[in-house]
């Protein structure tokens, strides 16, 4: 297939990853000549991961300290998953790489706190989340051949610096009186069944059982409007639906979108 | 009656009279009591290339007009200037070596840019575009891993140099679209740490 309509997932690695997923990502939109990005990707692109970045943007600006934003992050992330947490913090912990370890006590003698080497590593981290954040944000329409599927009640502003902190607003859709995609997706409840049907076939997790919930009250109540919240956890079954039949879905996430995508006769790809 | 004021113009610059001949501007000008009107003016004419500071109009504006350095307004910014100078210079000796098919000796340049650049991070208070920049420099040549730059990335390392030292307050934005630039010619102007950290604040904000 020649066309591809990216999904999140996908997105995100191309437009913010520096490891071989953004390498992927990026290559594997490349090898179709037609790609289309809706804009819920969009929307869930700055929602999640475009919300981290900017945490931990804020995070250095307020500490002012790479020592204590270690810290802090090490604090917040009190999940079972230990080594992973280990891993993440190693990576940011080492600082063999990075231009503030580069200091020395003459430039200290001459430049002060400025030449610290906590701070200068707090300034660096905290100028390339910004960077990464502003450089994502304004290439966010330009990655793909076409970006489809607009959504009239969402508001696209751009990520803003308020007293040094980096504020993304208009995370939700304006949904009154409900979804602009409401309408679409109730005038198809042959596919709305089919995606509940594959949707329910699989390991439920509380995503699933989230996503599940929601189909089921766009085929027995289409009255009912569809809130933003609901819009949002439809999530992967957006995709499915609103991907065109010729194209593949270009996603990582594999496990979720595929049983999907299948269930419409579609296909999906990992880069 | 009001006191006077005195205007110096600068007496650095050398301008062409309209009598010909090559003059320093040595000029005071005494205001009036309303500040508008001048009483007395000692002056020249000027002629049609000069603005009323004697400069030269046709004449490009140098860095040391724009930030001279008796008027310096901070440490931060006279160091920048005068690291961007050595940097600049640098940066052209890498780029003539390169063309010339001296490879070890334009590398050698490169260090040496390099070096300047933890000093040039510590000027990071003239602002977030500047410092953005300079960080870019740096990981531009850092995750090249060692290996000695093309042509095309000397190039373009070189003017971003010059953008710096050209232009210290340069905004965020500006400097965004120089890494635009530096990743077209295959440098890598980001970090990769950050990627397994916002993995994991990604996770914990799910959970």
């Amino acid at each position: 297939m020649t066309k591809a309509y990216i999904d999140t997932s996908v997105y995100t690695d191309a437009l913010l990853k520096r490891d071989d997923r953004g390498d992927r990502a990026r290559s594997a939109i490349s090898t179709f000549t037609h790609t289309e990005l809706p804009v819920y990707a969009i929307k869930e692109f700055k929602a999640g991961p475009l919300t981290y970045y900017a945490y931990l943007h804020n995070k250095f600006e307020r500490t002012r300290s790479h020592s204590k934003t270690l810290g802090a992050l090490a604090a917040l992330a009190a999940t079972p998953q230990r080594y992973r947490l280990s891993t993440a913090l190693g990576a940011l912990a080492d600082i063999s790489k990075s231009l503030g370890s580069k200091t020395n006590d003459q430039l200290i003698a001459k430049y002060g706190n400025s030449a610290k080497q906590d701070l200068m590593l707090s300034d660096e981290y905290r100028l390339m989340c910004r960077a990464l954040i502003f450089r994502a944000w304004r290439r966010r329409r330009s990655l793909t051949s076409h970006v489809v599927q607009p959504l009239s009640c969402y508001r696209e502003s751009e990520p803003i610096e308020r007293r040094g902190q980096i504020i993304l607003e208009d995370l939700k859709c304006n949904a009154v009186p409900e979804c602009c995609l409401g309408p679409f997706l109730k005038s198809n409840k042959d596919e709305l069944q089919k995606l509940k049907d594959a949707n329910d076939s699989v390991e439920p997790t509380r995503e699933r059982l989230r996503r599940s919930r929601v189909l089921k009250d766009l085929i027995r109540a289409p009255n009912r409007p569809l809130t933003e919240a609901a819009c949002r956890e439809l999530g992967d079954a957006v995709f499915s639906f609103f991907a065109p039949k010729d194209s593949v879905i270009l996603t990582t996430n594999l496990r979720d979108h595929t049983p999907l995508a299948r269930s419409l006769g579609k296909s999906t790809q990992s880069p | 009656m009001a006191s006077a004021k005195i205007i110096p113009l600068r007496q650095d610059a050398t301008t062409e009279s309209v009598e010909g001949g090559t003059s320093r501007n040595r000029i005071s000008s005494t205001v009036g009591p309303q500040g508008d009107q001048p009483t007395a003016v000692t002056a020249r004419v000027f002629s049609a290339e000069e603005d009323v500071s004697g400069r030269n109009a046709l004449a490009p504006t140098t860095v040391s007009d724009l930030y001279p350095e008796k008027s310096a307004t901070s440490l931060e910014m006279s160091s920048a200037i005068q690291l961007l100078t050595e940097a600049q210079g640098l940066a052209d000796r890498a780029y003539s070596a390169v063309q010339l098919q001296e490879i070890m000796a334009a590398d050698d340049l490169m260090l040496q840019i390099h070096a300047l650049l933890p000093e040039l991070f510590a000027c990071r208070h003239l602002g977030d575009g500047f410092g953005t920049l300079v960080l870019g420099l740096h990981y531009s040549i850092e995750n090249s891993d060692g290996k000695p730059l093309a042509l095309e990335q000397i190039g373009m390392i070189r003017k971003c140099v010059r953008k710096l030292l050209e232009q210290p307050l340069i905004s965020s934005s500006a400097a965004l679209e120089l890494f635009d630039l530096l990743e077209g010619a295959e440098l890598d102007p980001l970090p990769h740490a950050l990627d397994p950290v916002t993995d994991i604040v990604a996770e914990t904000k799910d959970d």
